[in-house]
């Protein structure tokens, strides 16, 4: 799965923080989640990201994959 | 907002681009070279004229005339020390800045403040002088718009600066032709010139005009002779300071253009200048033809070849000012990024093109030339003396580097650039010295001018910076008994009725109404018996500062924990900003509140078009989704969250636009760090038009004002000095701007006084 940064979501109150990131690809676009993160380390806007997870389903519908294991690639080029 | 004026934005600038786009406008050598080197390569269109000219006062008996070419040798053999310099300077510092990161980071603020304001001043210059050097080559082949230069010269100037607001890619293409064009026509004139000279010399017209002399042929005459020729080297500087904007590899690429650069430049100047020698010419104030062009009569005649000369030469002239158009806006964002300029420079605009600065750039030249008459001698008494202090200091600071971080090799880079810098450091003293009477004081008293506004931009953006960062404030969940609101009510209307809903659904600790016209004391019984209305005596224009006074006075009563807002309900007729000039009371009353310590202004517009018919009915909305604006973690943002916990929302988040990537990752490591037990998000703004993007956001919300609401929180920072303060706040201005005409969506400014 692999998709561009375009809007990051920071809740300090959910479990020791969380980091939300919604990341568009060509065809759609899924929420990654991580709860429990301190820092951003690299996650910023624009960035790409390739992750490996299990794909869900959160309250409002979206697609969402949990604590992905994952990496960056910065300034990717656009399609 | 109007759709008119973007309409026209538009078709003279062209579509927006995204910043991805950013990567396919970096330029390959074949069109950097005339981007960036069309100044220097330019300059030999006048450069062997203006030794001509210094040389010339000592009238023709002399032979002074005869000194042209040993007194070029020498100005190559400085172009030459200073082009090797600056290949250094190229691999040193892959990311541009030139002379004013070089001096700031090795040498010191001051010194970086010195070349800064000396490349500024420069950069104007360099289009002044260029399009005034274009114009001269233009009347030299047509002499009637002699008589309307100035008009002719700025006209050019605006010219260029709409080609610029487009953006470069698109204007590297169309400026390859008359660079490459002239160098041609240059060398070919050379080589036919030298195939004739074979069997004698053609005269130029002006051979044999005697000259009085003047001045005595001296040392000091041959040194300012001298000092006019460096005209050659102006320029050089430029690849340097736009290294970032070749293909990768990009130091290399830029130090190769700039050899090229150099040995062209050394070629097609001693050739005119050996050409010009040849053919005798003899150049004078109120000649009418330019050295050049004499030549290029002399050698090919009246002919097509002639005319082709001289449209190359303006052409490339009226070209080299582009130079500048790179360099001034990118400088002045560099500068607005380390704090020296204000904010509003450090932008790019939609074209991926600093706007801002090439506006400014524009006015500077165009006012330059007209004070000047756009007569080119006149304007080149300015000209060299910035370009000569950012030569020395750049060279100076590059030494420096090498002797503290010491690479391979390091003696001898150091004894180069050490040289470059000693030579430059002559020349500039020399040059002070012969030019000072004919204008270069003026340079010289304008640099610390700007160094000081510099330098006070600088220290006001530290104490601002230094009074936010005190994290005196957190956000310990405030309640609506924290809370007061004051509404002002000019009127009875369908705007004060959603007021006075909004003002219900939160359950302040205290609502009261504020009214000037007693006619409405009728009205509001029925519309809202439980808040007691206050009526004040009208008092015309001074209303105010009654009700300031008013403010004033409950915000003594109240602890520091409590906020007093100022509701203002408005009825806009249409869409448009000419909302402002047609109510400028209601304008002038919000400005005015914003400026009192410890109120807060919210803003409840209502469009015509909005208004049902229901208008004695007070519908409190259900939901209130507030958004904080944010930037950065500071004080003023975080009054403006406890601000939010007051109205006990349906929904509360922070919300930052439009940052850079690092930003973003600060921005969202600081929050985790103060642990602000409130949800961030943050949005990309991919055209950089934050008002358009909090635009969209804010429409998920599907806010229709009855029962659904958005309310959008703006920290804003209120300076003492009046003055300082446009240099804060323009992006609440665009964000507000852009909220007006949307319905069901509240604005509140949350001001936070600084010392």
């Amino acid at each position: 799965m692999a998709g561009v940064i375009q809007n990051i979501r920071i809740d300090p109150r959910e479990g020791g923080g969380s980091i939300e990131a919604t990341i568009i690809d060509g065809t759609g676009e899924m929420i990654a989640k991580w709860l429990g993160r301190p820092t951003m380390s690299g996650i910023t806007l624009g960035t790409g990201l390739i992750m490996e997870g299990v794909i869900g389903r959160d309250e409002d519908g979206e697609l969402v994959i949990l604590n992905p294991e994952y990496e960056l690639v910065s300034s990717p080029e656009h399609g | 907002m109007s759709r008119a004026p973007a309409a026209i934005k538009r078709i003279f600038v062209g579509r927006p681009m995204s910043s991805g786009e950013l990567e396919h406008t970096l330029l390959p050598k074949t069109i950097a070279l005339p981007v960036f080197a069309s100044d220097p390569l330019s300059s030999n269109a006048y450069a062997t004229q203006e030794a001509m000219l210094v040389l010339g006062t000592a009238g023709t008996a002399s032979g002074a005339l005869g000194l042209t070419i040993p007194i070029s040798i020498a100005v190559a053999c400085v172009l030459a020390i200073v082009v090797s310099s600056y290949r250094q300077t190229v691999h040193a510092y892959p990311s541009g800045g030139g002379a004013y990161r070089v001096s700031a980071e090795n040498l010191g603020m001051l010194p970086g403040l010195l070349a800064a304001a000396a490349l500024l001043g420069d950069y104007v210059l360099t289009v002044a002088v260029s399009i005034t050097a274009g114009v001269d080559a233009i009347s030299s082949a047509v002499s009637s718009i002699d008589d309307h230069r100035v008009i002719v010269a700025v006209g050019f100037v605006i010219l260029v600066t709409l080609a610029n607001l487009r953006g470069v890619k698109e204007s590297g293409t169309l400026f390859a032709i008359p660079t490459y064009g002239f160098v041609a026509s240059i060398y070919l004139l050379l080589v036919v010139g030298f195939v004739k000279c074979a069997g004698g010399c053609p005269q130029a017209e002006s051979a044999g005009d005697q000259l009085k002399a003047l001045e005595p042929l001296g040392f000091f005459l041959i040194l300012k002779a001298f000092a006019a020729g460096t005209t050659a080297l102006t320029g050089v500087e430029a690849i340097a300071d736009g290294t970032a904007a070749f293909r990768y590899p990009q130091s290399k690429n830029a130090a190769t253009t700039l050899s090229v650069m150099g040995a062209l430049t050394i070629s097609m100047f001693l050739g005119i200048s050996w050409l010009a020698d040849h053919t005798n010419v003899v150049f004078h104030h109120d000649a009418g033809r330019t050295v050049v062009a004499q030549i290029g009569a002399a050698i090919y005649g009246e002919g097509f070849l002639f005319y082709l000369l001289q449209v190359m030469t303006a052409a490339i002239l009226i070209l080299a000012a582009n130079t500048a158009y790179q360099d001034f806006p990118r400088l002045s964002s560099i500068l607005a990024n380390d704090n020296f300029m204000p904010r509003q420079f450090r932008n790019r605009g939609d074209r991926l093109v600093f706007s801002n600065g090439v506006i400014i750039l524009a006015t500077l030249a165009s006012i330059l030339i007209w004070a000047f008459d756009a007569q080119l001698n006149a304007l080149i008494q300015l000209y060299l003396i910035g370009v000569f202090i950012s030569f020395t200091l750049s060279q100076t600071g590059l030494t420096k580097r090498f002797r503290k971080v010491r690479p391979q090799g390091w003696k001898v880079k150091a004894l180069r650039s050490g040289f470059g810098a000693c030579v430059t450091g002559i020349v500039l003293v020399v040059i002070i010295q012969t030019k000072f009477i004919g204008g270069a004081w003026i340079i010289l008293a304008s640099i610390p001018v700007i160094m000081y506004g510099m330098y006070s931009v600088h220290s006001h953006y530290q104490d601002v910076a230094r009074q936010l960062a005190h994290p005196e404030r957190r956000p310990h969940d405030r309640r609506p008994t924290h809370q007061r609101f004051v509404v002002y009510v000019p009127k009875v209307d369908a705007a004060t009725c959603r007021a006075v809903g909004y003002v219900r659904s939160i359950s302040a600790a205290e609502v009261t109404a504020v009214t000037f016209d007693p006619a409405n004391e009728a009205a509001w019984e029925r519309l809202a018996p439980d808040v007691p209305l206050i009526q004040f005596p009208r008092a015309g224009f001074s209303n105010t500062k009654a009700l300031r006074r008013f403010l004033r006075d409950k915000r003594r009563e109240l602890g520091s924990d409590d906020f007093l807002t100022v509701v203002i309900p408005e009825v806009l007729q249409a869409g448009g900003l000419s909302e402002i000039v047609r109510h400028p009371r209601m304008h002038r009353l919000k400005a005015s509140l914003l400026s009192e310590p410890g109120v807060q202004v919210l803003d409840i517009p209502i469009t015509k078009a909005d208004i049902h018919a229901m208008t004695d009915e007070v519908q409190e909305p259900g939901r209130n989704f507030a958004l904080v604006m944010v930037a950065s973690i500071n004080n003023a943002m975080l009054q403006a969250i406890e601000y939010a916990e007051t109205l006990r929302p349906t929904d509360l988040r922070a919300v930052s636009f439009g940052l850079e990537p690092e930003a973003v990752e600060k921005l969202g490591d600081d929050w985790l760090t103060a642990r602000i037990p409130h949800p961030l998000e943050i949005e990309a703004a991919p055209f950089r038009d934050i008002g358009s993007s909090v635009l969209q956001y804010v429409r998920q919300f599907e806010a229709d004002g009855i029962d659904r609401v958005v309310t959008v929180i703006i920290p804003e920072f209120v300076v003492p000095k009046k003055r300082h303060q446009i240099l804060h706040g323009q992006t609440a201005l665009i964000v507000k701007r852009h909220l007006l005409f949307e319905p069901g969506v509240v604005v509140v400014s949350v001001p936070y006084h600084l010392d």
